[in-house]
């Protein structure tokens, strides 16, 4: 695979096919974890590890992998990644794995990853495997943070838990309720959406002239 | 021919699925000895976030726990509690005692997103109380509790840390009977 087609993967994982936005996956730890900036940085970065790691290693075991078990097979290896990340994460950073909590070990049944396994890392070699899996896995990331943000800062008042907007100024405190989690992923969806239908048209016009 | 491909193949599968589960098995096992969290450290790593010294368990309830600690010369008692109902779940409460007066008060990891009861306003009008004299807090007064004035806007995380601080103080007053 030459560059312009692993410039293309990790510009499909990041923008033109971003997990939570385009393709919509993953939606579950999206909405729960993203009332802060630093939750939506945990989980992604901890997300982009084992996408990395389990699209590396299926990538290599491909060929060895029955068709018949290669699910289960795929499961096992996120499974022991996502251990590997949960036990390091609560030696290491044991405020940001209390913050997260159920989260982590759900990163095992985020479609994200066991779709860029079965669609992608199955059927391709371990270099382009491992920028989709970079890609992808910082696509989600860029995406949490920018939900938080919005949630934390309008909600809240306060970004990466530090106050910015003062006590008097009206927050809208539905934003960090479950109902402001959809009400904003719906709005940014919408944007982002608005903004890649108009490159994809001004592109296509381009290419007709 | 058949049954006998047909067994080789379950044999392919399952050997391929035993050396994935033994690989990962020993990967985990391995990497746990490494990151293994002991209870004790557990302890000293939450209660050493606000408080100086040693700790050891030294009385339990069904809702929280009383540890003892050790600075230097001073010993001191600090009551652990998850106060419930909270905006977005529980808010984990430390309260530490001198004798039989709160101390200190402090909300350990929390995903409350509204913060102000947290700050040293709402969180004086426990310091200083006299376990013997209170039955512990309510936001707003009642049971014969001590009234706390919450945060408005903030109603939920006010009873959490109310909540919290109740079942520190009943903590610490049934290990003083339990220990006369």
């Amino acid at each position: 695979m030459n560059n312009q087609k692993l410039k293309d993967v990790a510009l499909s994982g990041l923008i033109t096919n971003n997990p939570v936005f385009r393709l919509v996956l993953g939606t579950c730890p999206t909405l729960a974890v993203t009332i802060a900036v630093m939750n939506g940085i945990g989980m992604g970065l901890s997300t982009t590890v084992v996408l990395v790691c389990s699209n590396v290693l299926i990538s290599l075991c491909r060929n060895i992998i029955p068709d018949k078990v290669r699910m289960p097979a795929y499961i096992m290896i996120i499974a022991t990644f996502v251990t590997l990340v949960e036990m390091v994460m609560r030696k290491y950073v044991p405020d940001l794995y209390d913050s997260l909590g159920i989260f982590i070990p759900l990163i095992v049944v985020n479609c994200i990853i066991l779709a860029r396994a079965e669609s992608f890392a199955s059927q391709n070699k371990v270099l382009p495997s491992a920028v989709d899996g970079l890609a992808m896995g910082l696509g989600f990331t860029l995406s949490l943070v920018l939900i938080s943000a919005v949630r934390e800062f309008f909600g809240a008042g306060m970004l990466f838990g530090i106050e910015i907007l003062p006590e008097w100024f009206p927050k809208i405190a539905i934003l960090v309720s479950p109902a402001g989690g959809f009400l904003v992923f719906g709005i940014l969806m919408a944007v982002v959406n608005f903004v890649m239908a108009k490159i994809d048209l001004k592109k296509s016009l381009k290419e007709a002239v | 021919m058949k049954k006998h491909s047909l067994s080789k193949e379950i044999l392919q599968c399952a050997l391929v699925l035993a050396i994935i589960a033994g690989i990962s098995g020993l990967l985990l096992g391995f990497v746990n000895q490494v990151t293994f969290v002991s209870e004790e450290e557990k302890v000293s790593r939450s209660l050493g976030k606000f408080f100086e010294g040693t700790f050891t368990e030294v009385y339990e309830t069904e809702f929280s726990t009383v540890y003892k600690g050790v600075n230097g010369d001073e010993t001191f008692y600090v009551a652990k509690a998850d106060g419930q109902g909270g905006y977005s779940g529980s808010v984990p409460m430390y309260v530490k005692f001198d004798g039989s007066l709160i101390e200190e008060v402090h909300a350990g990891t929390n995903q409350e997103t509204i913060k102000t009861p947290f700050k040293d306003d709402f969180i004086s009008q426990f310091i200083g109380k006299d376990i013997n004299e209170i039955n512990g807090f309510v936001v707003g007064g009642a049971d014969g509790k001590v009234t706390i004035d919450k945060v408005a806007g903030a109603t939920k995380t006010s009873n959490a840390i109310s909540d919290g601080v109740t079942k520190c103080v009943d903590a610490m007053k049934k290990m003083t009977e339990a220990s006369k």
